[in-house]
């Protein structure tokens, strides 16, 4: 009799002649996620197992593949024969000495004499007989158990079930390139597509002296946290602090912002075909603050010719959004002081409802767009965030 | 890298930094041990208390040796407010490691009063007076004061204030006034008094209380009854013993001429507002409101041509403006601006004269691509 923890997947059961592309994935990132551990992982017909590992790490291992997307749940079991007498052994083990009980039973494999109706009542019938103090209670007990019977001879069984990030593998909707500021948002708008089976990149606009170091290893440490979930990241840090000194110089000031933003664009996307991403993925949230209205989004987003921009945050509440960012640990490091570059030359008044044609007049002041943009592309600097 | 921001910290002496080792190596004993090496220790432990208790002109016995000034300041406000019966009154000016421990009691019920500053960053002595009433237990003001270098007449206020209530505990913060302006602590009417190594030289990690003799205050951190019951913990034997060569060495004849040259100089620049002033200052601590920049952008200039200073106040939007400064009436354009200049007896005038001119540029060179 082992040990184990049995893991289940969701969505890529739904999946036709893909599902082997994903199947694969998830076991990629999961072989990925548990080689720091001394244990062996297999898999059988639509379910994975975690074995022969220290007990001491269980809840460790089980933490970690919470943080891996595509698996459902996960189940702390013990592997045995299929026998209903064993099955009883270990059910009265895991049994308190009174209370009410319940067991659902699965059986995947047909050749097992009995039906899962069956199994559970014959197990049932042999837990009662060997304690009289237990009860069967089909609608509330206190205890439910499962039994997996599994193809190929053996069975799981266990009482918790344990519920994991779901979505799809990452790496199985391609590579998207996400913008990371070192506020609240972005963070979260990353996590959330990886949840949808993203591989990320990052980029970060970075503003010295105007904004400190500190503030770039805020934003290291927030790729960080996420790449826990979404696997490596590479951060590309873009110097930004000439762009914006020039803007400032040369623009409107309740422009600012939006022409700020524009070059942003303009410059992850170039980012993002050079470093095979198909998608940009940033914070915005409809309404949140100025520059994210309908007609400031509009405007920034008219720089974009060649990819989409998903927004995963636009229609959340900041407080879904910040509920979020505590659940995957990213809001203790967001909320740290270190301005990040939207607040620099931050006007008073910044327009809530600017213009393409009036972003383009102020744009015109500026003169050379495509220079300032190359020189800063000359100048990246890559971090990599490897796990 | 020129350094001046002394009043965060100082670089250790080079005798200090040369005895660190010899005391590793040969001094690693524990001073509670019996056998003669480690009594060798704790005689030295006695030594380095005896120039401390030198500078501040009190016994031996009077001192006891923390992990700090911030444990010294709340040991002095946490159980220098006996029974939690009465009243409490700190200034404005305080630094945060009195202020905190002041407002966590105030939050549990306690009376907490609050003197107001002048303009000079001195506390205004008349509403500190008023303040006082037959219920006051304690009352902490700063000697000299971290942001603004001013230097409040603590022992005069100390006898003031005793001879409106004489059962008052005066403690006052001796952190940036030690070895630094005369601290005639033990003759004076001053109860508790707080004091650090690494702000004169020595090491981080160690402080120690001044507690007058006729003083009884209940220990904050219970153990082994090291320091005569009053704080235990097995003795920072390297920090205390290092502390006595930072007292021994600390020469402090050596800065007045450039704190004159710096305020002079940062006065010439248009748009600046020194907020620390030759006749009430320490003469190590130069706050200067720079109108039209973010401090901290400043900072960041002046690192990348050599030049470290600290900053008078948090320039993020997230934080808090400076209390101090508020409370002296500074507009808030030139706290946004604030930059803190600090020396230290090894700097030169040669060093604050190019730092003088790397500040000035930089101000001139910020001020042009912030206003275009």
């Amino acid at each position: 009799m082992d040990k184990v923890i049995v893991i289940r997947y969701g969505e890529i059961f739904l999946k036709g002649k893909n599902r082997g592309f994903f199947e694969k994935l998830l076991i990629n990132n999961i072989e990925k996620k548990v080689k720091k551990y001394d244990c062996k992982f297999s898999r059988s017909r639509g379910r994975y197992e975690i074995s022969e590992y220290k007990l001491s790490q269980e809840s460790d291992i089980v933490r970690d593949l919470q943080t891996v997307f595509g698996i459902k749940s996960v189940s702390i079991a013990q592997k045995i024969k299929s026998d209903i007498d064993i099955m009883t052994d270990v059910i009265l083990s895991k049994m308190p000495k009174t209370g009410s009980f319940r067991i659902n039973t699965h059986r995947a494999d047909k050749t097992f004499p009995f039906t899962s109706p069956q199994i559970s009542a014959i197990v049932g019938e042999k837990v009662l007989e060997n304690n009289s103090s237990l009860t069967v209670d089909l609608h509330n007990p206190d205890i439910e158990v499962q039994i997996d019977v599994r193809e190929g001879g053996h069975t799981y069984v266990f009482t918790d079930i344990v519920e994991c990030a779901g979505g799809m593998p990452v790496g199985s909707a391609g590579k998207g390139l996400l913008l990371l500021s070192g506020g609240i948002d972005s963070p979260v708008s990353g996590y959330m597509m990886a949840k949808r089976g993203l591989s990320l990149d990052a980029i970060h606009f970075f503003s010295y002296p105007y904004t400190s170091l500190q503030a770039k290893e805020k934003v290291i440490e927030l790729a960080k946290i996420i790449s826990e979930f979404c696997g490596s990241i590479n951060l590309v840090v873009v110097p930004f602090t000439k762009i914006q000194e020039t803007i400032h110089e040369k623009c409107s000031p309740d422009f600012m912002i939006t022409i700020v933003r524009r070059f942003m664009m303009r410059i992850a996307e170039r980012v993002a075909i050079f470093r095979d991403c198909g998608c940009l993925v940033n914070g915005e949230s409809l309404g949140q603050v100025a520059s994210q209205t309908l007609q400031s989004i509009t405007v920034t987003n008219d720089v974009i010719k060649k990819l989409p921009v998903f927004r995963p945050a636009i229609g959340m509440d900041k407080q879904e959004i910040i509920d979020i960012s505590r659940k995957i640990g990213t809001y203790d490091t967001s909320v740290l002081p270190y301005e990040d570059c939207c607040t620099v030359f931050m006007p008073d008044s910044p327009v809530t409802k600017p213009t393409i044609q009036r972003a383009e007049i102020e744009e015109a002041k500026i003169g050379d767009i495509e220079a300032l943009i190359e020189d800063a592309l000359d100048n990246l600097e890559i971090v990599k965030i490897e796990i | 890298m020129i350094y001046l921001d002394n009043a965060a910290t100082t670089k250790p002496t080079e005798k200090v930094i040369a005895h660190c080792e010899s005391i590793l190596r040969d001094d690693f004993y524990n001073p509670s041990a019996l056998y003669y090496p480690a009594i060798q220790v704790k005689t030295e432990i006695e030594e380095a208390r005896k120039a401390v208790a030198e500078k501040l002109k009190c016994t031996s016995n009077e001192i006891v040796f923390t992990s700090g000034a911030t444990e010294a300041n709340n040991w002095a406000i946490n159980c220098g407010f006996k029974n939690k019966k009465g009243n409490i009154i700190i200034s404005e000016g305080e630094h945060p490691s009195v202020f905190e421990p002041a407002m966590a009691l105030k939050g549990k019920g306690a009376d907490v009063r609050i003197a107001p500053l002048c303009k000079n960053g001195t506390i205004d002595c008349d509403k500190l007076f008023g303040l006082i009433d037959e219920n006051t237990s304690l009352i902490s003001i700063m000697h000299v004061s971290n942001e603004t270098g001013a230097v409040n007449p603590v022992a005069e206020i100390a006898k003031r204030a005793k001879q409106i209530n004489k059962k008052i505990i005066f403690h006052s913060d001796g952190v940036q006034a030690f070895c630094k302006i005369p601290t005639d602590i033990g003759p004076s009417a001053i109860d508790l008094y707080s004091i650090s190594a690494h702000k004169i030289g020595g090491l981080k990690g160690v402080g120690a209380l001044y507690i007058a003799d006729n003083i009884n205050i209940a220990s904050m951190i219970l153990g082994g009854g090291q320091e005569k019951r009053l704080r235990s913990g097995t003795e920072n034997v390297m920090g205390i013993l290092t502390f006595k060569d930072a007292v021994e060495d600390f020469n402090d004849a050596s800065v007045k001429p450039l704190f004159e040259y710096a305020i002079d100089c940062l006065s010439k620049i248009d748009k600046v507002k020194v907020n620390s002033f030759m006749e009430n200052s320490g003469g190590y601590i130069i706050s200067a409101g720079i109108y039209g920049v973010k401090s901290e952008v400043l900072q960041h200039l002046l690192n990348d041509d050599g030049v470290l200073v600290g900053l008078g106040s948090a320039c993020s939007s997230k934080v808090k403006k400076s209390r101090v400064l508020e409370a002296m009436n500074v507009d808030k354009a030139y706290i946004d601006g604030n930059i803190r200049i600090s020396f230290c007896p090894q700097n030169t005038l040669e060093e604050v004269q190019a730092a003088m001119n790397i500040i000035a540029s930089n101000v001139q060179k910020l001020r042009s691509k912030i206003n275009g």
